[in-house]
């Protein structure tokens, strides 16, 4: 008895039979319809045979007729609305933002009070996201940065992707060596795929690995201190420069986003009415609430567009009527509260022999995308931390760290029952 | 607080959007308002819903007879587009872009790039949108008429308009109809400041709108978190309360039934409400 492979026809390959003698035709009849050996370039069907057993060939245009699969590894269905969704460019934010992510034709505000900067890390990584999913596929682009407010300097600051720890580097290191054409790592490789051989039969192992990567891609793991290399190019990137008249600004904005209308959008507008970057009359009424209710807009029109933005706090309070109208205006906002140097002394005491467990400060949830404005109470005061470290901005429930009295001194004294 | 589920009510007559109103030859006025946190989209789709159905199938399980065409539901927003209502209606049961009697002004998409393009002439466009809303209602025929308007503060925020006319465009409307409901946020003192000692305070003229709206008002509705707190079971309490002009002085035998619910909406858009 012999054994043969599944996918292997039997009577040997298509239109050669081993049973007839050379010269002799052998009618492509079957003796059992629908079982006989399948001619190349042919669909096999579970459709019931012709009566004749002759399965007409489908016309090229029925095969056509299905709508072509669009794929953007940049989007995927929120978790909560199944709106199409893409990351910001942090997996902890993503979490707290409850869909997996920023849900297109939203936007999101990062308030952020004290003299620190950590919002334009989040607004970074949201910029790198976009260019690392432009170098997934070698010959088509996913998505599109568009900038508002900066010079495009404010693009060479951005960071690169994670490679992960010293020791991570080194494994990469050897992995990539191994994968060099050398004698002794083929001789490796042989055994090793000798392991995988019946996975491979049925098609197991290559499921898994697609499967794999395409989780990887959605969302990536970035480096501050890293800088993208190569930097983004024109067709990834564009700036928009401020001017007094808003209507100047959403035009513009309006015409890049038509113009990469099948491609993610993300629109970023870091630092807004900074005063080193937005001229005085910025901050008035007739610029400012305009401007973002026509930001808004034209979120709603594109839905292949989504928006993040800085607002300073110590410039613009949260009582104040400014930062009122921004936050009915934003889909999302998040407010980062830096602890103060007693709370930053305490943690860093408390943690003093594990430092990477120390926060820089509070996540506040004031408003989440989509929920919010479904009326459900979102608001959530001191409830997560944030830590950035060069692996990522790392975002976690907070509890107020217990302060150890010193070493436990040993009983020295014999206790007595 | 008691436990046992409670269905909404505004009226003695156990209604949302009385009908006696709709039938009347007067005109109701409602504010309906909310801040940070309390988002009224589920109360107003349940209002869409009464108006153009006569049901409110997630807020009160009483009013379950269906009457097509009920009212025209004209909605005006400063702030949402319509799929927005298109699409949290759903959970309603309604798909508004089939009613044809559900009637959305959008207010939103084009407002400050094709309305109000020069605030110089602010006045002139707030005028012309008043104007175009006015129209679209009055060539609807009939007399049951209810309108949301949703929004207005922007306008007097961003100093686009002045209190005093808008409040006059806000009267001429509600002449048009049976009912206006007009939705406002409310957040203290970012947008209301009732101490604003300047008149150039856009907060000084939002909070000069909605006082003198309160004073003309039949029905009051506010919506705000719990003092006390976030809770993981309840979103916030409703308050509902009779307006200054009580609504028995314009239709007789009409009362406000003045209640506060807590209520608590979930992430699958169910509702429930309790008395407090």
């Amino acid at each position: 008895m012999s054994f043969r492979k599944r996918s292997e026809v039997i009577g040997g390959p298509p239109g050669v039979s081993p049973r007839t003698p050379a010269g002799v035709s052998r009618p492509l009849r079957p003796a059992v319809p629908g079982r006989g050996p399948i001619a190349p370039g042919t669909v096999p069907s579970r459709a019931p045979a012709s009566p004749a057993g002759h399965v007409p060939p489908q016309p090229p245009s029925a095969r056509r007729a299905q709508p072509p699969e669009i794929k953007n590894p940049a989007i995927r269905p929120s978790l909560i609305t199944s709106q199409p969704t893409i990351s910001t460019g942090g997996a902890d934010l993503d979490k707290i933002l409850l869909h997996q992510g920023l849900p297109l034709g939203h936007s999101l505000l990062i308030e952020e009070s004290g003299s620190t900067d950590f919002a334009s890390v989040i607004l970074r990584a949201f910029a790198s996201q976009a260019i690392i999913h432009n170098r997934i596929d070698k010959d088509q682009l996913h998505a599109h940065v568009v900038v508002i407010g900066v010079n495009p300097q404010w693009s060479n600051d951005l960071p690169g992707l994670y490679k992960g720890s010293s020791k991570e580097q080194k494994k990469a290191k050897i992995a990539a060596n191994e994968s060099k054409i050398s004698v002794s790592n083929l001789a490796n490789q042989s055994t090793r795929e000798n392991d995988m051989k019946i996975a491979w039969r049925y098609g197991l192992k290559q499921k898994v690995e697609a499967d794999a990567a395409n989780d990887t891609d959605y969302t990536h793991q970035f480096d501050i201190t890293q800088k993208l290399v190569p930097g983004p190019a024109a067709t990834d990137i564009s700036y928009i420069q401020l001017t007094p008249d808003y209507h100047t600004i959403i035009e513009r904005l309006e015409a890049i986003v038509q113009k990469y209308e099948s491609k993610v959008c993300r629109i970023v507008i870091p630092g807004l009415l900074n005063p080193s970057l937005y001229p005085p009359q910025c901050s008035s009424p007739n610029f400012i609430i305009p401007f973002v209710h026509s930001l808004r807009a034209v979120l709603r029109q594109h839905p292949n567009t989504a928006l993040i933005s800085s607002l300073p706090l110590d410039l613009y309070p949260r009582d104040s009527t400014v930062t009122g109208v921004l936050e009915s205006l934003f889909d999302g906002v998040l407010y980062l509260q830096p602890f103060n140097q007693e709370m930053s002394q305490l943690i860093e005491k408390a943690y003093k022999n594990e430092p990477s467990k120390i926060q820089q400060g509070l996540v506040n949830i004031i408003k989440l995308p989509v929920l919010s404005e479904k009326g459900l109470m979102m608001i959530r005061d001191g409830e997560y931390a944030f830590k950035n470290g060069r692996k990522k901005f790392e975002i976690e429930e907070w509890g107020i760290p217990v302060e150890d009295e010193g070493e436990e001194k040993s009983t020295t004294k014999d206790i007595e029952f | 607080m008691s436990n046992q589920q409670q269905d909404l009510i505004f009226f003695q007559d156990n209604s949302l959007l009385s009908e006696e109103i709709i039938t009347s030859e007067s005109s109701v006025l409602s504010v309906i308002s909310h801040v940070q946190g309390t988002s009224p989209s589920w109360l107003l789709n349940s209002l869409i819903e009464n108006g153009l159905n006569g049901t409110a199938t997630l807020i009160n399980n009483d009013l379950n007879k269906k009457r097509s065409n009920r009212a025209e539901v004209f909605f005006v927003s400063f702030l949402h587009s319509k799929d927005f209502y298109i699409q949290n209606c759903k959970k309603n049961g309604l798909d508004l872009g089939h009613f044809t009697n559900f009637h959305f002004i959008d207010c939103f998409t084009n407002l400050f790039t094709k309305y109000i393009k020069d605030f110089k002439e602010s006045s002139r466009g707030v005028s012309e949108i008043f104007g175009q809303i006015e129209k679209q209602v009055e060539a609807v025929g009939g007399t049951r008429k209810i309108v949301f308007i949703e929004g207005l503060e922007l306008l007097l925020l961003s100093n686009a308009g002045k209190a005093n006319d808008l409040l006059s465009h806000i009267l001429k409307l509600n002449r048009k109809c049976r009912h206006l409901l007009v939705v406002s946020a409310q957040d203290s003192p970012q947008i209301v400041k009732l101490h604003a000692n300047t008149t150039q305070d856009p907060a000084f003229e939002v909070s000069d709108f909605l006082v003198k709206l309160y004073h003309r008002s039949q029905l009051n509705i506010n919506l705000q978190p719990l003092a006390t707190g976030r809770a993981n079971d309840i979103t916030g309490s409703l308050t509902i309360s009779r307006g200054s002009v009580p609504v028995e002085s314009i239709i007789p035998g009409l009362r406000v039934v003045e209640n506060e619910y807590i209520y608590h909406v979930t992430k699958d858009a169910s509702i429930k409400l309790f008395y407090r």
